[in-house]
């Protein structure tokens, strides 16, 4: 190509020259800077075409808040939950409302007449606010619940159904082992010795031990005692599971839908059941841990010295309003808390 | 041999929900952004990349495989703020009473242009004044080359115009450009720019 009759505009839309300014250093590059000091006639032309190139590159991008995407990515996937074949326009949102509320209900009407002709008839356990309930199940198994919470279970049991209940709330639970014990492999346990939770969007599924579910609106938390558990969580687009060891924690939440799992002080979160919190040179980064997950409270340390301390002793465990003075007291420390707020400082403060 | 790209939207064509997610999530700034530049409205924009998205995951049965998935999606996006601004015209003519006319055209304001930041605002200023002059056309061209860095073909799939349409759009641009900047300016930006035919 003859570039000796070309125009500053010859220069701006050639591809290669644009590559020569993006990059002085690509072949590109390299190809120009020899053929313009051959060339210095068209030096002119090239330095003009050369700004006017990085004049009219970017230099700053439209900022697009960084949590856009995340949230855009959960309407996505609702929305294809909803299988529309009809993509959605603007103005059909004031109807999405309605045409929702009304596939909720009838999405719920027919989710429970499968389900009722799938186990037949079910019982319910429910306990009241600062109330605790121990049921034992027809199999063996035990289960304590926490206040505000529900259990649902197949009102008759068979040996050879699979062991199944619904949680919401918070339960304790301790599973009876009815597989050989040499079986401990779950996925490959038949499905009559398996002990199944379903929680929050969780399945949990175990062969026999202990753990600790809590369920609330804004997410599910299991935390393992003893022996495995199996976590399942089934979405539209995403199916994950993962075996839990003891003292895992695992977690998911409307907001961050995905199993997270933490290793934690596993005592302290079934410590609800005995009304009392057994601590042995338990730190307070442990405790304040729990007052977050169980409890649902921002807790605030301002002296990160406080996080290295450790305490032995009991506290009650079920009444906040004992439970802190308690910890303040053991501390030395302030503890205040102003709604879901709790601020621990350190007395001169 | 098959690009990243490539074996991506294989996979997503497959059905495998996890690589359309990562494909949703690594072209979304960019599609805002260019959503931005050819309708202001920031819920138009968030609407049509949903749309986009939607019916991608319903018809992946029935797409083909593609080399670069950007240009692809710039193509859709663009096609898809087109229908709904000229369904947005369709109503607001129902309304008034008054057709609108029959051709929308996506605009570009100068000011999408965001010009070095080494330029002083009266250069700035002048540049976009050139810019000003151009047509719509003119401008998208040079945006998605200069801006958004694609190649030619590229752009004449999202613009839906053969290459060399593009390529004389993008020469037309500079000439009449270079019409109207004086000529201080160009040099100017020539000191700007160091002479880089002596480092």
């Amino acid at each position: 190509m003859d570039f000796t009759s070309y125009s500053v505009s010859d220069f701006v839309s050639d591809e290669s020259f644009q590559a020569f300014v993006a990059n002085a250093d690509s072949d590109a590059g390299r190809f120009w800077h020899a053929w313009l000091a051959e060339h210095p006639a068209q030096q002119e032309a090239a330095d003009q075409a050369y700004a006017l190139v990085q004049g009219l590159g970017p230099s700053q991008l439209y900022p697009v808040p960084a949590s856009l995407k995340h949230q855009e990515l959960l309407r996505l996937r609702q929305s294809l939950q909803a299988s529309r074949t009809q993509p959605w326009l603007r103005w059909q949102r004031r109807t999405r409302v309605l045409v929702g509320a009304s596939a909720l209900v009838v999405g719920a009407a027919i989710g429970w007449w499968q389900w009722q002709g799938a186990i037949g008839p079910t019982t319910q356990y429910a306990t009241g606010p600062s109330q605790q309930r121990t049921i034992t199940l027809p199999d063996g198994s035990s289960v304590v619940l926490n206040g505000n919470a529900t259990l649902t279970t197949a009102a008759h049991w068979t040996a050879a159904s699979p062991r199944e209940v619904w949680l919401t709330g918070e339960a304790y639970f301790r599973v009876t082992h009815l597989a050989a014990p040499a079986v401990h492999d779950i996925a490959a346990a038949p499905a009559s010795t398996k002990f199944v939770v379903h929680a929050g969007g969780l399945d949990i599924a175990v062969l026999g031990t202990q753990f600790n579910v809590n369920s609330q609106p804004a997410g599910t938390k299991v935390v393992l005692n003893s022996g495995k558990v199996a976590v399942d969580r089934q979405a539209w687009f995403t199916s994950e599971n993962l075996l839990m060891q003891p003292g895992d924690l695992v977690e998911t939440s409307a907001a961050e839908p995905h199993l997270a799992r933490r290793h934690v002080q596993p005592a302290l979160y079934s410590a609800w059941t005995q009304g009392e919190l057994q601590l042995q040179e338990t730190s307070v980064r442990d405790i304040v841990q729990l007052l977050r997950d169980a409890y649902g409270w921002q807790v605030v340390v301002t002296d990160p010295a406080i996080l290295r301390q450790t305490l032995t002793g009991v506290l009650p465990a079920n009444n906040p309003d004992l439970l802190l003075p308690a910890l303040a007291k053991s501390l030395g420390v302030r503890v205040t808390r102003t709604g879901d707020v709790v601020r621990f400082q350190p007395l001169a403060q | 041999m098959t690009s990243p790209d490539a074996s991506l939207w294989n996979d997503f064509l497959a059905g495998n929900k996890q690589v359309f997610e990562r494909i949703f999530l690594a072209h979304y700034d960019d599609l805002f952004r260019y959503g931005m530049r050819l309708t202001g409205d920031e819920e138009v924009v968030k609407d049509c990349i949903q749309n986009l998205f939607q019916r991608l995951w319903q018809r992946r049965k029935a797409l083909e495989a593609i080399a670069e998935i950007k240009p692809y999606l710039f193509a859709a996006m663009r096609h898809h703020i087109t229908d709904e601004l000229r369904a947005q015209k369709r109503r607001s003519a129902l309304q008034t009473g008054y057709p609108g006319e029959a051709e929308l055209t996506v605009q570009h304001s100068p000011e999408d242009f965001l010009i070095a930041q080494q330029l002083t605002s009266e250069q700035q200023s002048l540049l976009l004044g050139a810019l000003n002059q151009l047509s719509n056309r003119h401008r998208e061209a040079l945006y998605l080359k200069f801006f958004d860095g694609f190649a030619y073909d590229r752009i004449a799939e999202i613009m839906g115009l053969n290459q060399q349409s593009v390529r004389n759009l993008v020469h037309q641009a500079i000439k009449r450009m270079r019409l109207v900047l004086p000529h201080s300016l160009v040099l100017l930006l020539n000191g700007l720019f160091l002479n880089f035919l002596f480092f």
